[in-house]
Formats: structure tokens, C-alpha cells, sequence
């Protein structure tokens, strides 16, 4: 049975719940040239760009809901 | 379980290849676009079987969704309403963050992908019913400039704003000295004069002489833009100005302003980039300032922008006085807090003028005084464009509707309209306790609309004449004491519906202090005979002359006119008048206010085709095919746009509906005399054209002169509507719709029109069909009707080019079989949050980014 240590959860416990441990970024999204540079907290707001760890997760939510498989979860 | 084998690696964000750095075209500034916006498809569409492609961003990534509806309302910033399907963690990217969204349609007439709605989601809610197998999350979004009510204003506290004990107990975004005293609101007035150009213009920290800085200068940043900053637009900047003045002075007490909102409100949201008046009636305002020196501000006189609410024929202190009053007296907020957008709002509805935020931003020429085709994409391409998202503009609640506002028979299903007529007042009268009439009783009535103004003049005179020995001459300033319980000429029929409005504490103290009496030489002075002004005072009063200037006879069979020039002197505007020029402007409010009510009286709704274009808070006309069934002109309030996976429609709610019979038969209600004049309403012709002004005397200064004809409403009348043309040229990059094209007034029917360059005509298009059998006649299709009404809105290749952001579409390119994991450090189990703390944002500590 894997450990699914690939996808770097944590089983010891500590690990907080609520949200996918990882998310799937396809290649051709993270080589696309459209995500965001920064997650910084003043350019997100001051500067109203993306931050690109939300960009991140909601690929993830698109990819899994729109994938054949079931959700990552 | 995801396949394992996908999964290749991990990855971290910095190695994510990001939207490359984007340039703007040489030469112009930044906001300023160039490029194409899109392929107009050609000019047989065939079919009306559209399918309509919506795209939903949270985040800049195109995320599917189940339904959605896109709200924009008169008054208020557009919102809307996304249902996506749940998943555990998704109402969790709202928490302690405010994700943008955006909203794109694919325009099947225009091409390209435009923008339907910009915001960021301000509530989340999660549902699911087992019982009906259903789950979704929904995202209430606001538009994004709702930001600048982050932009908080504390006017608590006053003194030495360098001591430690003056500091921002409220924690509002900054601290407040003057904006709202009389001094705050001259400095607004002045709007905008020019650019910042010397070291010493600027408003920055390092500015020695920052305190002293002229607010009326704009940015070198938004030089391209400096047309449209004109007239009232320009008080925004101004107001901006001050604030950052403010903040800038001490900034150790306004970081929250400076590092913040500063930022935001200039870069972010790119406000001042996106804002606009009407050029063509906003360079009329800014050319027709007043001098304002109020004698408790030892200062020197101020140039200062009248609002056309406020404005009169004669040359008066009182019109510069009255409106810095008016606006004080709604922005007086010492000792509370409030915010910029607030303050905005308040200011501009003190003044009659209203500030609207457009889901659907229209792109123009960035050169207001300029127009570029619409339908050419090749040259619309080759102009430097700019924005209209946020439009300062006054009220007119009746005036010709832009084209993107014209709902023709085929574009839509159903229509409702309702009439509360016992609603509409039959006279209105602003009332004040304590401000002396002229017959020296306290408390004093202004009356609209004329015909009771009349009514009450002939029950003082035939008062007068009962108590007095010889024959007394009666005017409007009679009009302001009793009413003598005398029924106006059309309350006859109707009974009498009367409405009240209380004028304001400050009016009577400003009367009794600052007007000088009726036939003093301060009070105004009047143009030239040989001057445009008066030609335009003489017009306006020979209009006022064919609408009230006569004794009408009716009966069964006949109907006749006969003039009466003993009638002359109950026009307000008039030098005839003889009454003081804050009594005109009374009386001007007072009829506008008799307007708004006839205005509030007919409401309905249409439900229609999907239709991006239209826009709350401009007039509209619905057509209706068949003479059985009446058209309708209109105000537009509020456009819903509903999108689920089955359906797409648009909600069109409206006020003020008159039908087009009715138009035929009736004046439009006033809008205020100024605005008549600078948007070329008033056009008489003259029986003896040989006639000239220069020969008047000075008894007959500003009489009425003999007309042949008169055109002064929406019909008929190609001066005023070549001046709508330019009205919405600037702002929407459309032309204005003139029902004398629209509708055959004379028989009942509607008229065919086509497109060209953005302009109707009555049409030329003959009968076509397309290849595929379809209808190619614009009128007579659906998606003809949409090409008929189109307008270039903005487009997501502009956003981003703009922005420097860019859109992780959902296609197979992008969503490929190979991948790579990524974990979101702050996931770390040895990292837990406080909250207030996103999960998706890097956060500096607080010295450090204090320090920066």
C-alpha cells in the first residue's frame, strides 16, 4: 500500500486538517507564462496581483472537480 | 486517488514560469492602450442561434461555475453572485483575503473577450441538501473599487497635528484636518488647472513647500488623461490631493494612507486613469468658473467650479456662495468618521450630479475631444485608448438615451410597466420656517411647477386688489407667501396632491448674511446685449415664452393660443423676474425637485436578451415592432445579468417611462436652465432674423422675441441632438438615439434605422437575406438588433496588457496529463496562524515592512 509519501502528507498527527496537503500543478499551466510572480500580502492588496499560492490551490480545485478521477481529497 | 504516475515531481512557485513584463506603447503613459480589441464578425450573422461563452476567473484562474448573476443598480457599485461547485477547503480562500474576480464574455458582435464584471469576493456561503443531491458554494462579490471604502477619514480631533496626543484613536486610513471646512471644499472646487511640472508642484515627503502644494495639479503620471479630469471629474482628483497633502505632511501618523491606500487607489485599482466626466459639457463648466472670497477665509479669491444646479443667467457671488454652502452642509462631518468613497458620493448628490461605476467599462479615445469609429476595428485599433469605468455626471434623469441604451422589439420577451399615478404630486413647495417672505411674513414657499406659481400669483393679485385702493402689480416673488388655497390650472381635473420638501437650517442664516436684496447692484450683473450669453438668456426665455407665455382656450371643437406678456415675468431665469439670484436658484431646485417627482412615478422591467451594453443611470428607449403596442422612453436603474449552463438573460429595470405618444404631447419636465443651454435644448427660430439685440432697450432686457418655430425637447430638435452625439461620444464611444428616427411621430409607426460609424440613420439596408437562408437585415434579427446597439467595451487583452496580470485559462493546453506537486509551505505542521492571516499570501514582519 503506498505511503503516499510523494505527496508529502503528514501522518504523524500533527498535521493541520481542512486543506489538500498538495495540489496537482499541471506542467502545462506552471510553463504557460500566466501565473502570478508573487504571494506577497502587500502587492496582492496594495498592488491588487495575484498571489500566485491561491492561483496554486485553485488549479488544483479545477483540475480536480473537471478530472476523471475522484477528488483529491 | 490521482494517478501516481502523473505526478513527476515537485515544484515551488518560484520555478513557475510567470507573466512576463509587459510595455506599454512609446510615447504615451501608462493606462493608456493601443492595439486591437477584437474582429467584428461580418455583417450577416444568419442565425439567431447564438452560443453565448462566459468565462469566470477567481484569482486569474478560469474556474467553472454552475450560475451566476451580474447586478448593477443606479446608485450603487455593480455586485454578483457565483455558484461554483463545493470542495473542502474553497471557502477558506476568502478567509482573511479578498480574491479578485473577474467575469469575461466572448462578443459574438464585436469579438474579443470583454469584461462583464471586475471585483473580489466579500462573502461566502455553503449549501448542500442531501435530500436533493445538491452542494455549491456561492461567492457574493463587490466591485473592486468598493476598496476605497477602505479608505477610511477620521476627523476627530483638531490642534497641533504634530503632538503625540493628536494621534488616530479611530484607526481609520488617515487623519483629517480640513478636508470638509470652507476652505477644503474652495480648494476641491477649483478641480483641476494643470500639471504638476516643478519639484516644488509635487506631492510627495521630500517636497519642502509640501504644505503648500496647489491640489488643483495633477500627476505628470495621468497627463493623458487630462481632458477628461476637467469640470467636476477634476474634484475628485482635488479631494485626492488634499488627502495625500494630509498624509504626506506627517507621515509618520498616516502609514496606514500612505503604504496602503495610496497604492492601491493610483496603481491597484487605477482609479484616476479609469475616471471621466462628459468632455463636451465638463469643458463648458470649467471655462464658466465663478470668483469665490468668502470674507472669513483672509485668502485670496478662488476660481471655483459652479455646478449647473447652481448656475444662473446673470453673473452673482451667490452662485459660488450657495453651492460651497449646500456641500458643506452635507459633507459636515467633524467629529465622525467616514470614508473616500463616501465622501464622493455625498459630494456629488449635494450638487445634483451622481458618480457611476460601469460592470462593462466602455474604451474611447483617450482624447475626449476626439472620436474613432466603433465599427472600423483596423483604425479603432490604431487609437490611443483609454478607459471609462467610473463617470461623473450630472442628473438628467430626461435627455436623450446613448445607443447601447435602445431595446428594440426583437431583443426582447416581455415587458412590464407600471403607473402610480396618485403618487405623482400635482405641486411641490420647499418650505422654509424661518426665511421672510417678501410680504415680510416668516417662512417662505417655493412652488413648482409653473402653472401653480401662476395660480398662486392671480390669488395674490386678486387679494391685493381687494385690499388695496389702486391696481397692484403682482410677480413671482408673490408667489413665495400664501398660496390663497388657489387651485392650479390643472389641479382643475386632478384635485390637489400637494408634496413638501423642508430647505435647509443654513439657507435662512445665509440669506440674511450674505445676499444682498433684490435690485442691488451686488446682487448680479448681466451680460452684454452683443454677447453669445445673452443671445442664449434671450432663447432660453423665448422657449420658456411658447411653453408658458400664453392663454390657452379650450372647448370641445377648438383649441387656441393667445399671448399673454403679463405672464413674461414669472420665469425665474428671466431678468424680467426682478427677484434676487439665490431666489432663482431656489425656484430652478424646486422645479428639478417637481422633475424627480413626475420622474418616480412609472417603473417597470424587461426581461431581454443577453445584452452587455446597456448601462444604469443613462435614459432608454424600448421599441416595440407593432403601432398596437406602445414604445417607451425611459430612465434605466438597474441591469441583472443570469447565467446557469441552460440559460443566459438580461434583467433591465426602468423609471420614468413615458411613451412615445405622450412624448409627442407633453415638454419634457425641466432640467435645470443651465444645462438646457449647454446642451443646445433651446432652439427658437426667430420671425425677424433682421431684428437685432444690440436695438433692445433696456426695458425690454431679455425679452422673449417673436418665433416662427420652436424646437426645445427631444423631438425634432437636431442641434440638441448633434450636442447628445457629443455628449456620449467621449465617454461611451457612441453616439446619442433620437426617437424622430426611431418612431414616425406623425403615423404611429416605428421607423427602420441602420449603422454606421457608430451613428443611425434612418435605414437604406434592403431586405437580405444570408447565404444559410437566415435574416441579414440588422433591424429584423436579434443579433442585428445587438450589432445596431453595440459599444467597444474592455477587453481582457487590455486588463492584462494594463495590469500585467495574466489568465490561467482552462483548456488542454494548459491542464496537460503531466504535472507536479506543490505544497503550500505555510501548510508546515510546525507553522500554525493567527487569525487574520490568509493561507495564501506571504506576510513581512511589520518592522520590516515599516521600514520600506
Amino acid at each position: 500500500m503506498s505511503d503516499y509519501s510523494e505527496y508529502n502528507f503528514s501522518l504523524d498527527g500533527t498535521s493541520i486538517g481542512g486543506l489538500p496537503r498538495s495540489v496537482n500543478l499541471p506542467t502545462g499551466v506552471t510553463q504557460s507564462g500566466t501565473m502570478s510572480s508573487t504571494s506577497k500580502a502587500i502587492d496582492c492588496f496594495a498592488g491588487q496581483k495575484f498571489s500566485s499560492k491561491l492561483q496554486a490551490y485553485l488549479v488544483g480545485y479545477v483540475n480536480s472537480i473537471n478530472s476523471q478521477y475522484s477528488v483529491f481529497d | 486517488m490521482a494517478d501516481a504516475t502523473s505526478i513527476t515531481d515537485t515544484v515551488t512557485l518560484d520555478a513557475v514560469s510567470v507573466t512576463a513584463t509587459s510595455t506599454s506603447g512609446s510615447g504615451v503613459s501608462s493606462g493608456v492602450l493601443t492595439g486591437t480589441t477584437g474582429t467584428p464578425s461580418g455583417p450577416e450573422v444568419g442565425t439567431d442561434v447564438v452560443y453565448q461563452e462566459i468565462k469566470l476567473y477567481i484569482e486569474g484562474v478560469q474556474v467553472p461555475f454552475i450560475s451566476m448573476s451580474i447586478s448593477s443598480n443606479i446608485g450603487q457599485s455593480p455586485y454578483a453572485a457565483i455558484e461554483v461547485p463545493p470542495q473542502a477547503g474553497l471557502m477558506d480562500i476568502a478567509r482573511y483575503y479578498q480574491p479578485k474576480v473577474h467575469v469575461f464574455y466572448t462578443d459574438n458582435i464585436l469579438g474579443g473577450e470583454r469584461l462583464l464584471f471586475w471585483g473580489h469576493i466579500a462573502a461566502v456561503a455553503y449549501q448542500r441538501s442531501k435530500g436533493q443531491g445538491s452542494a455549491s458554494i456561492q461567492f457574493t462579490c463587490v466591485h473592486k473599487n468598493e476598496l476605497l471604502k477602505g479608505v477610511t477619514l477620521d476627523y476627530t480631533g483638531y490642534g497641533n497635528t504634530n503632538s503625540s496626543a493628536n494621534t488616530n484613536p479611530s484607526d481609520s486610513a488617515i487623519k483629517v484636518n480640513s478636508l470638509t471646512s470652507t476652505l477644503g471644499i474652495i480648494n476641491a472646487l477649483k478641480g483641476t488647472t494643470g500639471v504638476q511640472t516643478a519639484d516644488s508642484d509635487k506631492i510627495v515627503a521630500s517636497n519642502a513647500k509640501l504644505s503648500t502644494v496647489d491640489t488643483s495639479l495633477i500627476d505628470s503620471s495621468l497627463i493623458s488623461f487630462e481632458k477628461r479630469l476637467l469640470g467636476m471629474p477634476g474634484t475628485v482628483i482635488n479631494f485626492w490631493n488634499q488627502l495625500k497633502r494630509d498624509g504626506l505632511s506627517n507621515p509618520k501618523l498616516n502609514q496606514i494612507f500612505i503604504k496602503l491606500y495610496m497604492p492601491l487607489v493610483e496603481e491597484g485599482l487605477a482609479y484616476f486613469e479609469r475616471l471621466t466626466g462628459h468632455y463636451s459639457l465638463e469643458t463648458q463648466v470649467d471655462g464658466d468658473r465663478a470668483e469665490y472670497c468668502p470674507h472669513d477665509v483672509p485668502s485670496s479669491k478662488s476660481n471655483i467650479l459652479i455646478p449647473p444646479s447652481r448656475k444662473i443667467n446673470s453673473t452673482s457671488a451667490i452662485q459660488s456662495a450657495m453651492t460651497v454652502e449646500a456641500i458643506q452642509s452635507n459633507l459636515g462631518y467633524s467629529g465622525q468618521l467616514t470614508d473616500f468613497g463616501t465622501l464622493l458620493t455625498n459630494f456629488f448628490y449635494s450638487i445634483e450630479y451622481e458618480l457611476i461605476t460601469l460592470a462593462s467599462p466602455a474604451t474611447v479615445a483617450v482624447d475626449p475631444s476626439t472620436f474613432s469609429d466603433p465599427d472600423n476595428a483596423e483604425t479603432f485599433a490604431t487609437v490611443n485608448r483609454s478607459i471609462s469605468e467610473t463617470i461623473i455626471k450630472p442628473q438628467t434623469p430626461f435627455y436623450y438615451a446613448p445607443i447601447c441604451n435602445v431595446v428594440f422589439s426583437s431583443m426582447f420577451s416581455s415587458i412590464t410597466v407600471s403607473q402610480q399615478e396618485d403618487q405623482v404630486p400635482t405641486r411641490v413647495s420647499a418650505v422654509h420656517d424661518l426665511l421672510p417672505s417678501s410680504g415680510g411674513t416668516l417662512s417662505s414657499f417655493y412652488r413648482a411647477p409653473h402653472s401653480i406659481r401662476e395660480a398662486v400669483a392671480i390669488g395674490a393679485s386678486q387679494n391685493a386688489t381687494e385690499t388695496s385702493s389702486s391696481a397692484t402689480t403682482i410677480g413671482l416673488l408673490d408667489t413665495t407667501q400664501s398660496s390663497y388655497n388657489t387651485p392650479g390650472k390643472y389641479e382643475q381635473g386632478r384635485g390637489v396632491i400637494p408634496r413638501n420638501i423642508i430647505m435647509p437650517n443654513w439657507l435662512a442664516m445665509f440669506v440674511s448674511d450674505k445676499a444682498p436684496s433684490v435690485g442691488s447692484p451686488a446682487a448680479e450683473t448681466w451680460p452684454e446685449n452683443s454677447s453669445q450669453k445673452y443671445t442664449d438668456i434671450v432663447a432660453a426665455h423665448s422657449c420658456w415664452v411658447d411653453r408658458y407665455g400664453y392663454d390657452i382656450t379650450q372647448s370641445d371643437a377648438t383649441i387656441s393660443r393667445t399671448r399673454n406678456a403679463a405672464k413674461d415675468p414669472l420665469d425665474p431665469a428671466s431678468p424680467l423676474a426682478n427677484i434676487a439670484p439665490w431666489q432663482r436658484i431656489l425656484f430652478e431646485t424646486v422645479d428639478y425637485e417637481f422633475t424627480k417627482q413626475v420622474a418616480q412615478s412609472r417603473s417597470g422591467s424587461i426581461e431581454a436578451l443577453f445584452n452587455p451594453y446597456i448601462i444604469p443611470g443613462y435614459p432608454m428607449d424600448i421599441i416595440d415592432e407593432s403601432p398596437n403596442y406602445p414604445s417607451f422612453h425611459a430612465m434605466c436603474g438597474s441591469v441583472t445579468h443570469s447565467i446557469t449552463n441552460g440559460s443566459i438573460s438580461t434583467t433591465i429595470g426602468f423609471m420614468a417611462a413615458t411613451t412615445y405618444a405622450e412624448m409627442s404631447n407633453y415638454y419634457i419636465p425641466p432640467l435645470h436652465p443651465w444645462l438646457e443651454k449647454a446642451l443646445n435644448m433651446n432652439n427658437p427660430v426667430y420671425s425677424d432674423i433682421s431684428a437685432s439685440a444690440s436695438t433692445e432697450s433696456a426695458a425690454n432686457y431679455g425679452a422673449a422675441r417673436d418665433t416662427s418655430s420652436i424646437s426645445s425637447t427631444l423631438i425634432n430638435n437636431p442641434i440638441a441632438k448633434a450636442a447628445a452625439d457629443d455628449y456620449y461620444k467621449s465617454v461611451l464611444g457612441i453616439t446619442s438615439a433620437d426617437p424622430s428616427i426611431l418612431y414616425d411621430f406623425s403615423t404611429g409607426a416605428v421607423s427602420e434605422v441602420s449603422r454606421a460609424s457608430g451613428l443611425w440613420s434612418a435605414s437604406s439596408e434592403s431586405n437580405t437575406v444570408s447565404p444559410n437562408g437566415g435574416e441579414a437585415t440588422n433591424y429584423k434579427s436579434s443579433m442585428g438588433n445587438m450589432r445596431l446597439v453595440s459599444r467597444q467595451i474592455e477587453t481582457k487583452a487590455d486588463i492584462t496588457a494594463r495590469f500585467n496580470i495574466g489568465f490561467v485559462e482552462f483548456n488542454e493546453t494548459n491542464y496537460t496529463q503531466s504535472g507536479a506537486s506543490y505544497l503550500n509551505p505555510i501548510l508546515d505542521t510546525n507553522i500554525t496562524l493567527e487569525p487574520g492571516a490568509s493561507l495564501f499570501l506571504d506576510y513581512e514582519e511589520s518592522k520590516t515592512f515599516l521600514a520600506s
